[in-house]
């Protein structure tokens, strides 16, 4: 396999030098419903960074845009280009713009010199990667829902990718939050643990075995024998 | 003699062994600082040091095989359940408690994810897949869920610096559907109670006239 080559530093890519490590948190956000609940307010020793038109809904000190800008200039938001050079947040890409006033090429090397893994199927996946390099205390997710349904490669393999780098966070030692309205780390009509039941209890819930077959308290014989039965006549 | 149902702190290696297609490339021994934990019935198919079934266990005795606990028993490999199952000699329970202590995140929806979490808890060197593919065609619950739940705590063992090895052929940290492969070798046929009655009998409204008894007493 051909070595990957360095990436050259130049004066516009110096800037991913200014990621700043060590934040108390680094809210990461997406154009899903809950963006709705991300604060608006700026928050002490903290940074928000969002994806493709996320500028318009809230201010951000960084912005990411994986796709080909002309194509996402093209398919969504027609004045694109000219209105994230109106502002002063660096515009992380995977290829350089010459037309962007802001441009920072997104650090790859870094990623696989930090993670050796390519896994990195969405926005959203390079960005917690991104932050994770980073330290901070906590990553906050709003906006990144993956509604279920929404269409099946988005469940298929965005959903799971980005769970993987929040279980990379998680074994790092970063807290991470995800809105309430998210489907991220949730499964569509049963609970999160295989194989027990739920039983709220108030305000809190217990955790039991989910006994399915044959006697319901668990009570169980070594073996079992099958006999037919003529009681649907 | 089997081991103990206490697990052993920083091996050099836990294998965790599923049922995909890719489960025969699971090597039949080991060194001694390595152990194969395997899932629900690969037993059948495969050596293993340890047994995790995340559900009922008894289902198993329908589909798979009718001398379920006995054939367990008979392996003598502790085996890790939800719940307790007393006719199984070596039953403990799956540390569900001890996980959530430690990690304070509730996302198993399957039983490799207790498999994963359990084993991240014993500091290995390394954790291996073998079989669990979560291949596109395995159903879509499992691939649209159960993957991302996986690789959720694969991403929780990296983040904790333990090596991960995988096999080709399996999905996780891959999106892209890939059809069957060479080398692909027949499991063993299942042996439930399902097949000790006529073929014709085996179906939804079929079953309906069977009753499943317990064949001695219920302890």
């Amino acid at each position: 396999m051909e070595k990957l080559e360095e990436i050259t530093i130049n004066d516009k890519e110096v800037k991913v030098k200014d990621l700043v490590k060590g934040l108390e948190n680094i809210f990461i956000l997406g154009r899903g419903q809950s963006l709705g609940y991300a604060p608006t307010a700026k928050i002490d020793n903290s940074e928000v960074w969002g994806c493709n038109n996320v500028y318009k809904a809230r201010d951000l000190d960084r912005l990411f845009i994986m796709h080909d800008i002309y194509m996402v200039q093209f398919l969504r938001e027609k004045e694109l280009i000219k209105e994230i050079n109106e502002k002063d947040f660096p515009v992380y890409t995977l290829g350089k713009y010459d037309a962007l006033k802001n441009n920072v090429q997104y650090p790859m090397q870094e990623i696989f010199k930090g993670f050796e893994i390519s896994y990195l199927v969405n926005n959203i996946s390079y960005m917690i990667a991104l932050a994770i390099l980073q330290k901070p205390k906590n990553i906050i997710l709003f906006g990144v829902d993956m509604d279920y349904g929404t269409n099946t490669e988005y469940m298929y393999n965005e959903k799971a990718c980005i769970e993987f780098w929040l279980g990379m966070a998680k074994g790092k030692g970063i807290n991470f939050v995800i809105s309430e309205q998210s489907t991220l780390m949730k499964r569509r009509g049963r609970n999160n643990y295989y194989g027990m039941k739920e039983i709220l209890d108030g305000f809190t819930m217990r955790l039991e075995p989910d006994y399915t077959w044959g006697d319901k308290t668990g009570k169980s014989a070594l073996r079992y024998k099958i006999i037919k039965a003529q009681h649907r006549l | 003699m089997g081991k103990g149902i206490e697990f052993v702190k920083n091996l050099d290696k836990i294998i965790i062994l599923a049922q995909g297609p890719s489960w025969y490339q699971c090597p039949d021994k080991v060194p001694q600082d390595c152990e194969i934990w395997g899932c629900n019935v690969i037993y059948r198919d495969h050596y293993v040091d340890r047994i995790f079934i995340g559900h009922d266990p008894r289902g198993h005795f329908l589909e798979d095989d009718s001398n379920f606990f006995e054939n367990l028993n008979n392996l003598d490999v502790p085996v890790y359940t939800i719940g307790q199952f007393k006719p199984l000699k070596k039953n403990a329970f799956i540390p569900v408690m001890e996980i959530l202590e430690e990690f304070n995140t509730g996302f198993f929806l399957d039983v490799i994810c207790y498999m994963i979490a359990t084993a991240i808890l014993q500091k290995p060197r390394c954790i291996q897949f073998f079989g669990v593919d979560m291949r596109p065609d395995a159903g879509v619950e499992a691939y649209l869920n159960e993957k991302g739940a996986v690789e959720f705590w694969v991403g929780v063992a990296l983040g904790r610096g333990i090596k991960f090895e995988n096999t080709l052929e399996s999905y996780i940290l891959k999106i892209k559907q890939e059809g069957s492969f060479p080398g692909m070798r027949e499991k063993v046929k299942r042996a439930g109670l399902i097949y000790q009655i006529p073929e014709t009998d085996r179906n939804m409204m079929a079953l309906r006239g069977y009753v499943i008894t317990p064949d001695g007493a219920e302890i």
